[in-house]
């Protein structure tokens, strides 16, 4: 007797936590915009701020820094997003958020946080993106395939060829194949990445091997959404979520969102720098009469003024690690600060070491898609002659404010290693997403009563047993998913309802066979143990066979379907316990009665 | 209550067999509308306080090859659908149609979801769909195996392809578009129709053990009695819940006709096929057997 009094006493400790867990999830959050460093504005400032905005419904509130806007509605919080953007100083940042209402702060400092609602639920853009893994493969092999070709030009190795072929592999015959060995010492010694084999016709064939291959995938997917979550961040968007699926895929949801031509704008711009020196010893004229190739290559700047520039780029923005937009000191002219690796800090050094006053052009390179084709354009932003050794701070000038800042930004959250295409892209409006919760709480709320009645119609005062653990299960399944920060989507909610009407089975197993053994026994003691311990057995398998359903479905889904998964797998975990454990233990109070 | 199930099965398992060609050849001969999951293209889903007329957008939109427009749910909400384009620039095209409607003919249109998805997506979605049902399949063969034997696996395994093909043949037949949510509650079905067969499986296993009767006949039908009132009662309550998402979320609407249907399916099989299957492969065995020993004696 005693264990089961601790049993009830677990019972009804888990039962108030789950309660407690659930809660937030009714008291919900509001939408807010957020003003960030608000100790820059004066009083008067402030004010013109709070009447700007005054019309539409919002309630303030101050922190040391911020001021936030909470509005009843998502449509009257974007509206004011877009109201202060345009009444605000260029570099405040402002930020849209969800913000928990007043109720809800109790429960924040111990955790407990209502639901995620996926995109279906809330409105919101989202976007699959694809990273195009085969173009840096095929300029990673490029870099190698030059130092090679000049490794062999160096040592007067005389070949036949040296290519890279369609599957990116570079091809080479030796005049003489006694030579061949110089190739592999090479490949051997300086490229651990590389392998090199030898076809049956004396051609080298040179590819990455596959660890390589797989570090080059692996980075540059962990680059690409790390960049890409930056650039989010950069853009005021807080609470959106950027993950990869499948191999090459990224998805990127930005919740509460619907005019996306911004953001879309920044998150696929690859816009980076590259250093050159200005070819001083060839004439324009010269290389447009002839076209020929003097190592040099033709740019322009904003203007349309042709300049000359040799083709070796001393200092790309890879090595770019940091870079805010600000004021030159001297002039005043909007600038940019740059902070670089290093590595490249120290080559940069040298170089520039060297060329002192000599002029240098600092071009501007942006990639951008037209019907999945790239395109690439490039043009001089500023041209300056070296006046001291550069290392790794220095600031560049050349444009305008808000270019400055856009480009600033980009450099900043990093240049995405690869072109990426926009696979799919949905928009969400936010009043479908209000039909959607509603109708979804109403199929919840009346699902569980039909249940419930239907449980107290055919098993009487058992009914009251699979009320109490009904509840229970649904409670636990809301706890979880609001403490593992699950999203909810409108498939989710399915689930859930699902759940509800299937995981009442157990209980109708447990009843059945007690219904059977009460015909056998008379003993209610063991009526009820052989009646539950005969149950036993069918409740796991069916429940475990479910949940190899619920995961295998995890696999396969994203987006909204992958919440329909969530909820059934988590369902079913937590119906095991409720009819197991809960069940149970009710059996044995309802015998006293 | 006595009812005797397996005078109904051969039959029945005959109809089924009957029916199974029958979906088959529906499937093959009508395949699937597949949605834009699998194949690419653009939805659009506009809103109005007054009710639209369809056949006014439709003219607006006439130039676009391909388009489809139908009603959702009511007469105010509309769906236009274009498949197999890859262009994401259509989205905006349609965004400006969309706009100019509004300020020209005064139609309040809003745009409630745009959705785009690329022709490159689809192989990646259905290679997984693909991995997904195999993986499923073969895990809960597996799992069968274990709790059970190759006969009682073979049998689970033989109605869950019974219902299958039978929901398929109806999605195939009436044009139901098979997208990433039809094929979720495909997947639910998966575990819908294994849960019921299962606990049925449990009986005739205790059975079995229990009685020294060697007649699987028997056994079969009085483990399918004592647990008939678990199989209806279950069922009714989960096609109870299915029908409430059915009136009230126009979203899931085919998701839950369709998980009501195989939940109907799922119910026939497990009492009928499923059942029928470990009579029928026991036999085999025991006929194998006494060939073998024939000969000897």
């Amino acid at each position: 007797m005693i264990s089961l009094k601790y049993n009830y006493i677990i019972i009804i400790v888990i039962f108030f936590l789950s309660l407690f867990y659930s809660l937030p999830n009714l008291l919900g959050e509001n939408p807010v915009v957020i003003i960030n460093k608000i100790d820059n504005f004066t009083d008067i400032e402030r004010n013109k701020i709070i009447d700007s905005i005054k019309n539409k419904k919002n309630t303030k509130i101050f922190n040391e820094n911020n001021i936030l806007f909470e509005f009843n509605t998502i449509e009257n919080q974007f509206e004011a997003y877009n109201t202060l953007k345009d009444c605000l100083p260029n570099d405040t940042k402002l930020y849209l958020d969800l913000y928990p209402s007043e109720y809800l702060k109790i429960f924040d400092k111990i955790g407990a946080k209502p639901m995620r609602f996926g995109l279906d639920l809330r409105g919101g853009v989202s976007f699959l993106i694809k990273i195009d893994i085969n173009s840096v493969k095929k300029n990673n092999i490029k870099l190698q395939f030059n130092f090679i070709k000049n490794y062999l030009k160096k040592n007067s190795i005389k070949f036949d060829y040296i290519k890279i072929d369609k599957n990116s592999n570079i091809k080479i015959k030796l005049k003489n194949n006694k030579e061949n060995f110089y190739i592999f010492n090479l490949i051997k010694n300086k490229f651990n990445n590389l392998i090199c084999i030898e076809d049956s016709d004396n051609i080298l064939s040179i590819k990455l091997n596959k660890d390589e291959k797989k570090n080059l995938k692996k980075n540059l997917i962990i680059k690409t959404l790390s960049v890409l979550s930056n650039r989010i961040n950069e853009l005021g968007i807080s609470d959106s979520i950027v993950h990869q699926y499948g191999k090459d895929k990224i998805i990127v949801e930005i919740p509460g969102i619907q005019n996306i031509d911004h953001a879309k704008s920044i998150l696929g711009k690859t816009a980076t720098l590259k250093f050159m020196f200005l070819d001083t010893e060839n004439k324009i004229n010269k290389y447009l009469d002839n076209n020929k190739n003097y190592g040099s290559k033709l740019f322009y700047d904003k203007n349309k003024n042709s300049y000359l520039l040799k083709k070796d780029i001393i200092l790309s923005g890879d090595s770019i690690i940091y870079a805010t937009s600000g004021f030159e000191s001297n002039l005043n002219k909007p600038c940019i600060n740059i902070k670089i690796d290093k590595y490249s800090a120290k080559k940069f050094e040298k170089i520039t070491m060297k060329n002192i006053g000599r002029p240098m052009a600092i071009v501007y390179k942006e990639n951008y898609t037209v019907n999945n084709k790239i395109f690439t354009k490039e043009h001089i932003i500023s041209i300056a002659t070296i006046m001291n050794v550069l290392s790794d701070n220095f600031q560049i000038t050349g444009l305008n404010i808000n270019e400055s800042k856009d480009l600033a930004l980009l450099l900043r959250s990093g240049s995405l290693p690869s072109n990426i295409s926009i696979l799919e892209e949905k928009v969400i409006g936010p009043t479908l997403g209000k039909t959607n919760i509603l109708n979804g709480f109403k199929s919840f709320l009346i699902s569980f009563f039909i249940i419930v009645i239907f449980m107290l119609l055919m098993y009487k005062k058992f009914g009251i047993i699979s009320f109490i653990s009904l509840l229970m299960n649904v409670l636990l399944m809301i706890s979880f998913m609001s403490i593992l920060g699950a999203t909810l989507t409108l498939p989710g909610i399915a689930g859930i309802v699902l759940t509800i009407g299937m995981s009442i089975d157990a209980n109708i197993l447990i009843f059945e066979r007690i219904k059977e053994e009460s015909v056998k026994n008379f003993n209610i003691n063991e009526t009820l143990i052989k009646g539950f311990n005969n149950a036993i057995s069918s409740i796991i398998d069916a429940n475990l066979t479910t949940l190899i359903i619920g995961l295998s479905l995890f696999i396969l889904a994203y987006g909204p379907i992958k919440g329909f998964a969530i909820t059934l797998s988590l369902g079913i975990i937590t119906s095991i316990y409720t009819s197991i454990f809960v069940t149970k233990n009710l059996l044995f109070l309802v015998k006293k009665f | 209550m006595n009812i005797n199930f397996f005078k109904l099965s051969k039959f029945l398992n005959f109809f089924s067999l009957i029916l199974i060609l029958i979906s088959l050849f529906i499937i093959f001969n009508n395949k699937f509308e597949m949605g834009l999951e699998f194949i690419g293209g653009i939805e659009i889903k506009i809103y109005s306080k007054k009710n639209i007329d369809i056949n006014f957008i439709k003219n607006s939109f006439v130039k676009y090859d391909g388009i489809k427009i139908r009603s959702y749910g009511s007469e105010k909400t509309l769906i236009l659908k274009i498949k197999n384009n890859n262009s994401i620039k259509i989205l905006d095209e349609f965004k400006n149609e969309i706009n100019s409607l509004n300020n020209i003919n005064n139609m309040e249109l809003k745009i409630l979801t745009m959705e785009y998805i690329g022709a490159e997506i689809n192989d990646d979605i259905i290679k997984k769909s693909i991995n997904a049902i195999f993986l499923s399949i073969i895990l809960m063969f597996i799992y069968l195996i274990l709790r059970f034997d190759l006969y009682f696996a073979l049998s689970g395994i033989i109605s869950l392809f019974h219902n299958i093909i039978i929901i398929l043949c109806i999605i195939s037949y009436f044009k139901i578009e098979l997208n990433l949510l039809l094929l979720s509650a495909i997947f639910a079905l998966f575990g819908y129709s294994v849960n019921d067969t299962v606990v049925i499986f449990d009986r005739i296993r205790e059975n079995l053990n229990l009685k020294n009767n060697n007649d699987i006949t028997s056994i079969i039908n009085l483990s399918l009695n004592s647990t008939l009132s678990r199989t209806i009662k279950t069922s009714l309550s989960t096609i109870l819940v299915v029908i409430i998402l059915f009136i009230f979320n126009t979203d899931l609407y085919y998701f839950s006709l369709i998980l009501n249907l195989g939940i109907i399916i799922g119910t026939y099989s497990s009492i009928f096929i499923s059942t029928f299957y470990i009579y029928f492969l026991t036999n085999l065995k025991v006929n194998k057997n006494n060939l073998k020993e024939s000969p000897d004696s």
